[in-house]
């Protein structure tokens, strides 16, 4: 066998003998690999960028919401049996309350409880407004399975969850909260509202979203970790505008315009106190009747001149026989549980963190906003308690008081549950085969089963669609460089063979002088490698050159992009998209290399079998 | 008793239809100078070839150095070609690329041997076939007759026992071919090697020991 030194020394003549070819040889392989290590290179930059930026938020996480709808939305309100079901708990509501009235010596009427069937152009239907009795006869007729906590953990055992998570709702028990400002209590909400235009109370609902500090942590910017008189709120960045009085950026607003909202957001509400009143539903309807005055009403009520301060009457025109009715209804009311005197107190909240808003845009306006919509990461579209900070506030009969865990029929009818769960997975496929498997499938009566008790989606974020565009991406690119690597293998035989073709006489003539078949091809294939070196040099080259061109452009804007797009004021955190992985290079050597030695092999190995007197006697 | 550096028995040799050879006998003594002549076609290449392993006859014996080649391994024949047979071409095919020296040391790199030794011998042949400072020249640079020498500088390399030559003049003027006879003539003389010379030139047949014609896939 030839030395290996001379393998080279007679591999390299080729360089010189054959130099455009050459060239050629080394250019274009070079130029496609350059292409292939670039999008490589890049979307690593771009993964680890992402995945670095994804650490906000709940970015990352396998999320799955799992709500119990029972809902029933196709009973129409002429269903002969709905009228029928309704009708009799009607009958029953009416017997009941005769029957305690009496009991009670309390004078009742039935007015005090209208039936919801009524008759219109001569048919009867069921009036739209809910009530207890109307959706107790929806749930009768609903065919759907009431899930509770057990029946969560059971469906998902099989899936591996790592965790369950518990989301509470707590409904302002039928009152109103207004929002007290330099001491005087702000009514505006009561006002009908003008387009997108918002008081400061914009982010008090009616009902008090508490979600498991795990979720929560991510979203909270305080540093406090008791609340011991205030009820700890994170909100979203549109209530938090709206709380300040801003306008929603324009869609053309600058990245560094965006960040700098969210900086002025977080800087001037984090930690910031409202003081607001809470007034019960019969304090609320006064506030409502004085605020909205009708001079036509027999009795006229004074606005409070103090914040959280009782309604007081201004002028009461009634008879006494008026006046007799109302005190007997109002006893009456008392006694079967569904009145009670107004009252109103005082309670804070305080801004601990902001959450993106939950939207399911049907299309997003621009990119941004589909990038948004893709990688951000949001706890609710309502402001939300996390659970742990919120069992630092004292008063708890306080809390209890005015935010129950609702039992009201109307309201568990209509949002399921006063509770529905998250369930955390280790992995996209884990979380995608419980969705895809265990979520109940809407039907005219409903939804749940027993064996679907809930309707789950994902939660927070779009992990699993980043994970499987990340797959995606990951499945495109490999096909590209397969593809790459077919066409690259058969322009490298077919230069090999035009190669070796040429040089069949000196490959005779090796022969004549003694070199051996496999000596031959050695050199041949040192040769490749020496081609497959040159290309690999040079396709590194190119693409670390393109990489970091783009990724000089691009970093900046695309970093203040993606800092406005994650709402983070991490400002280690950076885009670099030139990020090349010494892993790749080295594989890519190794593949370059085999690769050449293969296409080279093929054709010289064809070229050997030959009887070196035909190519002799070619002169 | 003249010691045999080849025997011929009875070969054949043909491509598909065509006959080449044809129940072709002969021997050819060590240390002599042999001149194959004969028409265009009549086979002597392709004798040449066989007596120099690179083909094989497609039936018949060849007996070089007292080992049948016909039946000799692909290793083998490489072998023998390298150690005991030298080729001289017509036109050269010299690497070019690479100098006169590197050029005449290619025949030894299948033998593995040493540098040192590889150099001082292709300078030492250089200087025999009257190229001594021309070692570092390109081929191109080069007159034909020159660059014969240095083909036949790395024929000589591995001190063959057999030089074949095929038409070693068919592309040189009259000048450079008596200078390239002459040379395969004191080769043959001073090294006791057995020269084989394929040629239309009759000049050739003149200094040759012997001369055979092959005819008609025959010794004439």
């Amino acid at each position: 066998m030839t030395k290996f030194f001379d393998t080279v020394k007679l591999a390299a003549t080729k360089f010189h003998a054959m130099k455009i070819r050459t060239a050629l040889s080394v250019a274009i392989p070079s130029i496609l690999f350059a292409v292939v290590l670039s999008v490589v290179t890049l979307t690593h930059g771009v993964q680890n960028t992402l995945s670095d930026f994804n650490d906000d938020g709940l970015g990352g996480r396998f999320l799955v919401s799992a709500y119990n709808n029972i809902y029933n939305q196709t009973i129409d309100a002429y269903n002969e049996k709905y009228i029928e079901l309704v009708e009799k708990s009607q009958k029953e509501l009416v017997e009941k309350n005769t029957q305690t009235a009496k009991d009670l010596g309390l004078f009742y009427d039935k007015s005090f409880d209208p039936s919801p069937v009524f008759t219109e152009y001569g048919m009867k239907r069921v009036q739209g407004a809910m009530t207890n009795v109307t959706e107790e006869a929806r749930q009768t007729l609903s065919e759907s399975y009431r899930a509770n906590a057990e029946d969560i953990f059971r469906v998902s055992a099989k899936y591996h969850p790592t965790n369950v998570f518990v989301r509470n709702y707590k409904v302002a028990n039928g009152g109103n909260l207004f929002v007290i400002e330099d001491g005087v209590e702000n009514f505006e909400k009561l006002k009908p509202r003008e387009g997108n235009d918002d008081t400061v109370s914009a982010f008090l609902y009616l009902g008090l979203e508490i979600t498991d500090d795990n979720l929560a942590q991510s979203f909270i910017t305080t540093k406090q970790k008791t609340f011991p008189d205030s009820i700890p709120l994170i909100v979203t960045y549109p209530d938090a505008e709206k709380i300040l009085g801003l306008k929603s950026l324009p869609d053309s607003a600058t990245p560094t315009e965006k960040i700098n909202r969210i900086l002025t957001l977080r800087n001037q509400l984090t930690d910031r106190k409202f003081q607001v009143c809470y007034r019960n539903k019969t304090s609320a309807e006064l506030i409502n009747s004085a605020f909205f005055k009708n001079e036509d009403a027999v009795i006229l009520y004074e606005m409070p001149e103090s914040p959280c301060a009782p309604v007081t009457v201004e002028s009461d025109k009634r008879t006494d026989e008026q006046k007799t009715f109302e005190e007997r209804r109002i006893a009456f009311k008392k006694a079967i549980g569904e009145y009670e005197d107004a009252w109103q107190q005082e309670i804070a909240f305080t801004i601990i963190g902001f959450t993106p808003e939950t939207e399911s845009r049907m299309k997003s306006n621009s990119i941004f906003e589909l990038a948004k919509d893709l990688t951000g990461s949001s706890l609710s579209s309502k402001s939300v308690a996390p659970r742990g900070l919120l069992e630092t506030f004292e008063d708890k009969d306080l809390l209890e008081k005015i935010f129950p865990l609702k039992t009201d029929v109307v309201w568990k009818w209509f949002s399921g549950q006063d509770e529905d769960f998250v369930v955390e997975f280790a992995n996209r496929e884990d979380a995608m085969r419980f969705v895809n498997e265990k979520s109940c499938v809407k039907t005219e009566t409903g939804c749940a089963t027993e064996d679907k008790p809930f309707e789950l989606d994902f939660y927070g974020n779009n992990s699993v669609v980043i994970d499987e565009l990340s797959s995606m991406m990951m499945r495109i690119i490999v096909i590209g460089l397969a593809i790459a690597i077919a066409f690259l293998v058969l322009l490298m035989v077919s230069i090999f063979t035009k190669i070796i073709s040429s040089n069949r006489k000196e490959i005779a003539v090796f022969r004549a002088i003694g070199f051996t078949r496999l000596g031959i091809i050695a050199i041949y294939q040192t040769y490749a490698v020496m081609l497959a070196l040159a290309i690999a040099i040079l396709a590194t080259g190119i693409s670390m050159t393109v990489s970091w061109i783009l990724s000089n452009i691009y970093s900046g804007v695309l970093t203040s992009e993606l800092r406005a797009l994650f709402s983070s004021l991490d400002y280690a955190k950076s885009v670099v998209l030139f990020q090349p992985n010494p892993l790749d290079f080295v594989t890519f050597f190794v593949l370059i290399v085999i690769l050449a030695i293969f296409c080279c092999s093929v054709p010289a190995f064809f070229a050997i079998q030959r009887n070196p007197i035909k190519d002799l006697r070619e002169d | 008793m003249m010691e045999r550096a080849i025997k011929v028995l009875n070969i054949h040799k043909s491509y598909g239809k065509s006959v080449i050879l044809n129940d072709l006998s002969l021997e050819i003594p060590r240390g002599k100078f042999v001149a194959i002549m004969g028409p265009s076609g009549s086979g002597k290449s392709t004798l040449l070839h066989l007596l120099g392993g690179l083909d094989k006859p497609t039936s018949g014996t060849i007996i070089i150095d007292g080992e049948d080649i016909s039946k000799l391994s692909d290793k083998k024949l490489s072998r023998l070609r390298n150690k005991i047979i030298g080729f001289v071409f017509q036109f050269f095919y010299l690497q070019p690329f690479l100098n006169v020296a590197n050029n005449v040391e290619i025949a030894s790199m299948p033998s593995r041997l040493n540098t040192k030794e590889r150099k001082k011998r292709a300078l030492h042949i250089l200087k025999m076939v009257g190229l001594e400072g021309k070692e570092k020249s390109l081929p191109r640079q080069l007159s034909g007759g020159e660059m014969q020498r240095v083909a036949i500088a790395r024929a000589m390399m591995n001190q063959p026992k057999i030089l074949i030559a095929d038409e070693p003049t068919g592309n040189l003027d009259r000048q450079n071919s008596d200078n390239i006879i002459n040379l395969l003539k004191n080769i043959c003389v001073k090294n006791n090697t057995t020269v084989i010379v394929a040629t239309h030139d009759e000049a050739v047949a003149h200094v040759a020991d012997q001369t055979i014609i092959i005819d008609n896939g025959g010794v004439k």
